[in-house]
């Protein structure tokens, strides 16, 4: 009797969990489907074709909007991961009481929605003379992935046992070759982690290069604001495949390196571990 | 070496390692997240020629402004509330699953949050479109007349909201689920609770901090979007969002910019303290529970000694 509800108990989860995925994926598989599809306006029958993936490769806008947002993206990604990490070793290992100050800095710059953070930012580059500019946009990006970036890297940290880097130091390495034979290695994967994550935010964020990238200058995200609006367009369908398929190889680093992207979004999103058991 | 100059030298040493550690990112964050808040506020009190409250009076005369303040904000009520009704099942689901199969499901999971959302927007576009594969399923079941979608009205854009926040809510409560043992719904169970009972005095008072970080999560950006409504909203669909957008990209006013700012942001940050005194009512209230509450507590102490 209790085997057959708790048979019924792990058919209701499956299907509420099929089910919510298909929500989730519908409109994406839809997109997918379309990219193949011969027909100007999406309508069916269904008629394969890689025409879409050609006119995308021959269209100079989207190429170029398309390795914009890559520089940008990595640029930014460098940048989180140098200044990000450092300042997380800072945070853990020299001055831990400057650690409130700093968690409510990086919390601020994701609780202010974007859109204020973005007008606010644009106004201080106004004052200072830069105004919109691919520096702004830079610097606008850096600050809403840095959350992210030391956010995954402090965890790590915290949790690395202080004995391994002492016994190095009392295997007679310096304190230096200490930081770099067994701590570094030791963060590497939390570090690429939150790069990769800073990568994904700054590919992604409309708001901020909305509000800061010159006129006229469109990455990838401006790029499909602007095309949108004129309705169905069978070459973005080809794109959005590609970029969709980069997101899962993405996810799958993001998996192995730091153990999931849940843990990459908890630190931020949910209830701080360290307070969650009383 | 006289001692002052040892000293002077390492606390020299220690200012260059911090400037150098720390530097880039505090000089980032007061410039870049403190001066703005600063300035908008600034820019809100300062005309042209000086200071005045002409801004602020604008904002509070104006028949049009306030309560497309309070359409947003209940907008985002209404999406966050769906996104919970929705994410919690599988949320739920998936925290029961083998841990092994977890990373994998939570993965597919977060695939659409973080593919880039002008994607998604235009996916929703397309779906939902006259004539679109949605509408024409529909058609072909007799529900709705194929030709005719809901796209560019408002439902479009909390159809849209909902979609777009739905992984993160699923993410955050598939993790507090998680922390719920199996053990301590069958111990209610056993003492005699029922489903509802289960649900009620175990599983719920246990979310209920997750279910505001989501909360917090989903309603500040909803309360802030923009896009969203431009795209998919129709004439009827515009948002506060979109007036605070207009006034840089279109109108070129930066002082109602500020003033519509400094309003929203205030709003969001009430609704969040609400959150937050609710959070820590609900929490006291559970814990008082815990102990024993007014009703039992006699014997519970003596059962917890």
């Amino acid at each position: 009797m209790s085997a057959v509800t708790s048979q019924g108990r792990v058919l209701v989860r499956r299907t509420t969990i099929v089910l919510t995925l298909g929500l989730l994926f519908l409109p994406l598989a839809v997109i997918v489907l379309l990219s193949f599809n011969a027909s100007r306006y999406g309508t069916l029958p269904f008629e394969f074709t890689l025409r879409w993936y050609t006119e995308l490769f021959g269209r100079g806008d989207l190429f170029v909007a398309t390795r914009r947002s890559i520089l940008l993206s990595t640029g930014t990604a460098l940048a989180s991961a140098l200044i990000g990490t450092s300042v997380s070793v800072w945070l853990v290992r020299h001055r831990p009481r400057a650690l409130p100050v700093v968690s409510a800095g990086l919390l601020s710059a994701v609780t202010i929605p974007w859109l204020i953070l973005g007008i606010g930012m644009l106004t201080v580059f106004q004052t200072l003379g830069i105004g919109r500019s691919t520096s702004a946009v830079f610097l606008g990006s850096l600050v809403t992935s840095l959350p992210y970036q030391v956010f995954i890297v402090l965890a790590r940290l915290r949790a690395l046992d202080p004995s391994l880097e002492e016994a190095a130091r009392s295997l007679g390495a310096s304190a230096l070759r200490a930081q770099a034979r067994v701590v570094v290695p030791l963060i590497s994967s939390a570090v690429l982690g939150g790069a990769l994550m800073a990568f994904t935010i700054t590919f992604n964020n409309f708001v901020i290069q909305y509000f800061l990238m010159p006129f006229g200058v469109r990455t990838l995200p401006l790029e499909i604001y602007t095309l949108v609006r004129t309705g169905y367009k069978p070459d973005i369908n080809a794109l959005s495949t590609l970029v969709l398929l980069a997101t899962v190889v993405l996810i799958v680093a993001l998996q192995r390196l730091v153990g999931g992207v849940q843990r990459t979004v908890r630190p931020v999103a949910g209830p701080r571990p360290d307070r969650g058991r009383d | 070496m006289t001692g002052p100059a040892i000293a002077t030298r390492a606390s020299a040493r220690t200012f260059l390692r911090d400037a150098v550690l720390a530097g880039p990112v505090v000089v980032l964050l007061a410039v870049l997240v403190a001066v703005p808040l600063g300035l908008l506020a600034f820019r809100s009190l300062i005309g042209v020629e000086g200071p005045t409250l002409a801004g602020w009076d604008r904002l509070a005369d104006s028949p049009i402004l306030l309560p497309l303040l309070g359409k947003s904000l209940r907008l985002a009520t209404v999406v966050t509330v769906a996104t919970c009704i929705l994410a919690w099942p599988a949320g739920w689901a998936i925290s029961r699953t083998a841990s092994r199969h977890r990373p994998v499901l939570l993965g597919l999971v977060v695939v659409p949050y973080l593919t880039s959302y002008l994607l998604l927007i235009y996916a929703v576009l397309v779906l939902i479109a006259p004539g679109g594969p949605m509408m024409s399923a529909l058609g072909a079941l007799g529900l709705a007349d194929a030709r005719s979608s809901f796209l560019y009205t408002p439902r479009a854009t909390t159809v849209m909201l909902v979609y777009e926040h739905l992984p993160i809510m699923i993410i955050v409560l598939a993790a507090a689920s998680e922390r719920i043992p199996d053990r301590l719904l069958e111990a209610a169970r056993s003492l005699g609770a029922g489903r509802l009972a289960v649900l009620r005095r175990v599983v719920l008072p246990l979310t209920v901090p997750s279910l505001a970080a989501g909360f917090a999560l989903v309603f500040v950006p909803v309360a802030g979007s923009f896009v969203e409504a431009q795209i998919l909203g129709g004439p009827d669909g515009l948002l506060f969002g979109n007036v605070i957008a207009d006034q840089v990209t279109r109108v070129n006013d930066p002082m109602m910019a500020a003033v519509l700012s400094l309003t929203l942001l205030t709003a969001v940050l009430i609704v969040l303290g609400l959150l937050q005194a609710l959070r820590r009512s609900v929490g006291t209230f559970v814990r008082a529970r815990r102990h024993g509450g007014p009703v039992r507590s006699g014997r519970t102490r003596v059962l917890a000694g």
